[in-house]
C-alpha cells in the first residue's frame, strides 16, 4: 500500500472497488474528434480579437503592447501642446501677402486688442499702426477731425 | 527523451501539432474525463467540461513552458473548468429550486450511466455537499490515488492545508453515511 492511501479509513476503501459511473461505449474514441472538430469550426469562425491568441499568450507581448500604450499617451500629450492646428494651417496654406491681404479687407472685423497682443513683427505696415504711441496720436487726429455734431451722434 | 516531450516535441512544429495533439488526448483524455466526471458527475456535463479543457490545452499548449509535468498542467486546466462549470450549474440550480427540480440522488438514478448501489448514491451525496476546495482534496486523494504533493502542485496549495481539507472531508462523508443509516 502506497504511503499516502494509509490515510484512507477503511470504510471508504471496501467502496473504493465499486465503479458505480459508466460512459457510451465508444466515448473516448469519438472524444478525440469531437475536439478536432471543434477546434476546426472555431478555427473557421473570423476572429474578433483585435490580437492573435498566439501573441496573447507570449510573455513579452503584454509588456510591450502596455508600453505603446504609454507612448501613444506621451504623444497626443505633445500634440496637444504644439501649435493649434489651424494656425499651423494659417501659416503653411497662406502666403504672407494673402494674409496682408486679408487683413486689409477685414481690418475693421478684428479687435484692436488681439493686434497689439500678437507678434506681427512681420508685418510692417501694421507695426506701424499698432505701435501703441503711433495709435494715441492717430486716434488724436481722428478726434480733431471730428466736428460737434459727429460726436454727439457717437455718444 | 520520455514521452511527454515527444508529443510536445511534436505539437510545437506546425505540420504536426494535430497529430501531436491527438497523441496527448489518447494518453490523458481518460484520467481527465474521470477526474471531471467525478466532480460534476452527469456524463454529459463531463463531456462538456473536458472538451473544453482539452481545446483550452490545444490553444495554450505553446504557453506552457515545463515548469510544471505536463500532466500537472492538464489536471490544473480540467479542475478550473470543472469548478466554472460547478458554479455556473449551482447559480442555475439555485433558480429552479422554486421550481422543484430533482435532487442529487433523483438525478443520479435517472442517469442512465450511473448504476451505483445505495451506499454509491449516499457516498456521491456526501462528496457533492462538501465545500470546493474540501471536494477536490478528497476526488484526488481518494479516486486518483494522487500524493499530497502532486494535490499542491495542482491546486497551489500548502500541503499542511490539503491535509486538513481532506480530514474535514473524510470526517463529513462519514457522517452523512452514518445520518442516512447505511
Amino acid at each position: 500500500m502506497k504511503k499516502h492511501e494509509e490515510e484512507i479509513p477503511e470504510f471508504l476503501e471496501e467502496l473504493k472497488g465499486e465503479q458505480p459511473f459508466h460512459v457510451p461505449p465508444t466515448y473516448f474514441r469519438s472524444l478525440q474528434q469531437d475536439v478536432m472538430a471543434r477546434i476546426g469550426q472555431e478555427d473557421a469562425k473570423p476572429r474578433t480579437a483585435f490580437f492573435p491568441t498566439a501573441f496573447m499568450a507570449e510573455r513579452w507581448f503584454r509588456p510591450v503592447l502596455a508600453l505603446c500604450a504609454c507612448a501613444l499617451i506621451i504623444a497626443m500629450v505633445w500634440i496637444n501642446q504644439s501649435p493649434e492646428p489651424a494656425e499651423v494651417a494659417i501659416n503653411e496654406n497662406f502666403s504672407q501677402e494673402e494674409i496682408e491681404q486679408y487683413l486689409l479687407v477685414y481690418l475693421d472685423d478684428i479687435d484692436e486688442t488681439y493686434l497689439y497682443q500678437e507678434d506681427l513683427s512681420g508685418m510692417d505696415w501694421i507695426e506701424e499702426t499698432a505701435d501703441l504711441d503711433e495709435s494715441d496720436k492717430i486716434w488724436e487726429g481722428l478726434l480733431d477731425e471730428l466736428d460737434e455734431e459727429t460726436l454727439q451722434e457717437i455718444f | 527523451m520520455n514521452e511527454d516531450q515527444d508529443v510536445l516535441a511534436l505539437i510545437s512544429t506546425k505540420r504536426t501539432r494535430d497529430e501531436g495533439f491527438k497523441r496527448l488526448m489518447q494518453k490523458y483524455q481518460e484520467r481527465v474525463y474521470w477526474h471531471v466526471r467525478r466532480m460534476v458527475v452527469d456524463h454529459d456535463d463531463a463531456d462538456d467540461v473536458v472538451q473544453n479543457t482539452f481545446i483550452k490545452v490545444y490553444r495554450g499548449i505553446h504557453s506552457f513552458k515545463g515548469q510544471a509535468k505536463l500532466y500537472t498542467w492538464i489536471y490544473r486546466i480540467a479542475t478550473n473548468e470543472s469548478i466554472t462549470f460547478l458554479k455556473q450549474k449551482k447559480r442555475k440550480q439555485t433558480e429552479s429550486m422554486e421550481r422543484g427540480d430533482f435532487s442529487l440522488a433523483d438525478q443520479l438514478c435517472a442517469d442512465p450511466y450511473f448504476d451505483g448501489s445505495e451506499v454509491q448514491l449516499r457516498l456521491q451525496e456526501a462528496v457533492a455537499a462538501l465545500p470546493e476546495k474540501q471536494k477536490l482534496v478528497f476526488l484526488m486523494k481518494y479516486y486518483d490515488e494522487m500524493s499530497y504533493q502532486e494535490i499542491s502542485e495542482v491546486l497551489e496549495t500548502s500541503i499542511g492545508g490539503l491535509k486538513a481539507s481532506f480530514h474535514h472531508a473524510v470526517k463529513k462523508v462519514k457522517k452523512h453515511l452514518t445520518e442516512v443509516q447505511l
